[in-house]
């Protein structure tokens, strides 16, 4: 078996699309596989400045229809993006006391991009950003107050993706600790259960505070039956 | 409630080879998804599709097929675990269909060298002029399948279990696969069959 990334993992990192994280680590660390990161990327930024490669991509545009919504269900849509516009930042919002800036980040991923919604069976992937921070761990809560870490391990710079789910029945919160120091799953899940535990009724509105001196945030993913 | 799970392994998708226009379809996808699409996709394809066929204009009908199969598949490329296996497959095939009609029209004729009217030339320009002879020598003798194999061997250096992974079979099927190419590689005087980067 090779010691270096084929190019399709190279491919899929550079896609800023879901790798395994020991791929990731591998990356950083050997000097082949990330000159090679380099060359595939250089010829990535060339490609899009190539007249042929905008002359293709507004050829396949246009063989796309475009689908605006009706008129009459218009002001329906502007609403229903107020609304959600108006829920995320009540989610989102930082509380008191959190760092704007470098700020630990996590994101739930479908094919579409970011989600807070998904259905049963779908395919997500988690991409943290560590901020400021080096070490990170995933813990999930669901509905009924079950708990369970996700992942643990570094975080790498930028937002990565860190581990891949698969959506089964029940809202679900997933927190992202974050820290200068190693995170054991044991200690994230044990904050996360003291918190849930002062909530009884609302697990989903359990706050975990963060381990040693790092930093918590968290994404609430509705599933659709 | 979520569970963690793995990449799940797909059959190998059949292609053929279509005409030049770009037809009007994309169930499933929105006019908005396509230059997110183009954008994330497209320098892989289009950098695959010269590794294997040579000339820019064929690499171009490649990418327009690779993308014109991605908009009819809407949905079911948007749910693939591995979205990018999708695409070197369906890249693969079409680059390949290429290899193996210029082989049938032009017996005898080499594998062109890459033609770089505006990127200069690629990263791996002159181990992949190598995989082109291989893959030119071998394409009226190997099957669609068999070729496939050569191209993730000698193009892309992928190891048995990500071939495997990518066609949807076993390590096992991958190795005897092998087996049986190398010694057609040797009837057809292709003494290697390694990873040309």
């Amino acid at each position: 078996m090779s010691a270096h990334l084929s190019d399709l993992t190279l491919d899929e990192l550079l896609a800023e699309l879901p790798v395994a994280e020991a791929d990731a680590l591998h990356v950083r660390s050997c000097v082949q596989c990330a000159e090679r990161l380099e060359a595939l990327k250089a010829e990535r930024l060339a490609f899009h400045d190539r007249l042929d490669a905008a002359r293709m991509r507004q050829r396949l545009e246009r063989a796309t229809p475009r689908t605006e919504p009706r008129r009459s269900t218009r002001w329906v849509l502007a609403v229903s993006t107020a609304l959600a516009a108006s829920l995320l930042l009540f989610i989102a919002w930082p509380g008191p006391g959190t760092r704007l800036k470098g700020s630990p980040v996590v994101e739930l991923k479908n094919a579409n991009g970011t989600t807070t919604t998904a259905h049963v069976g779908e395919s997500l992937s988690v991409w943290v950003g560590g901020g400021t921070y080096e070490k990170g761990a995933l813990v999930a809560v669901e509905a009924n107050g079950h708990v369970s870490c996700l992942w643990s391990g570094d975080v790498l710079p930028g937002i990565n993706a860190v581990q891949r789910l698969s959506v089964t029945p029940g809202d679900v919160a997933v927190w992202l600790f974050a820290a200068h120091q190693s995170l054991t799953c044991v200690a994230a899940e044990a904050q996360v259960q003291r918190a849930v535990a002062a909530v009884a009724n609302s697990p989903l509105s359990a706050e975990p505070s963060p381990v040693q001196d790092g930093a918590t945030v968290s994404v609430l993913l509705h599933v659709v039956p | 409630m979520v569970d963690e799970v793995s990449p799940r392994r797909c059959a190998i998708p059949r292609v053929s080879s279509r005409g030049a226009g770009v037809s009007n379809v994309s169930a499933g996808l929105k006019h908005s998804d396509i230059r997110e699409l183009y954008d994330r996709y497209a320098p892989a394809v289009f950098r695959r599709a010269r590794a294997i066929v040579g000339r820019d204009a064929d690499a171009w009908d490649v990418v327009q097929e690779v993308f014109q199969h991605m908009l009819e598949s809407g949905h079911a490329f948007r749910a693939e675990a591995r979205p990018m296996t999708w695409v070197y497959r369906i890249t693969t095939n079409l680059a390949l269909n290429l290899v193996r009609g210029r082989a049938i029209r032009e017996p005898g004729a080499t594998a062109p060298s890459s033609t770089t009217e505006e990127l200069g030339p690629s990263v791996d320009e002159q181990p992949a002029h190598e995989a082109r002879d291989v893959l030119s020598t071998l394409a009226k003798g190997l099957t669609e399948r068999e070729l496939a194999v050569v191209a993730y061997t000698v193009i892309d250096g992928l190891t048995q279990d990500e071939i495997a992974d990518l066609l949807g079979l076993s390590r096992k099927t991958i190795n005897r696969e092998l087996e049986r190419i190398r010694e057609r590689c040797a009837e057809l005087g292709v003494s290697r069959l390694e990873h040309r980067r």
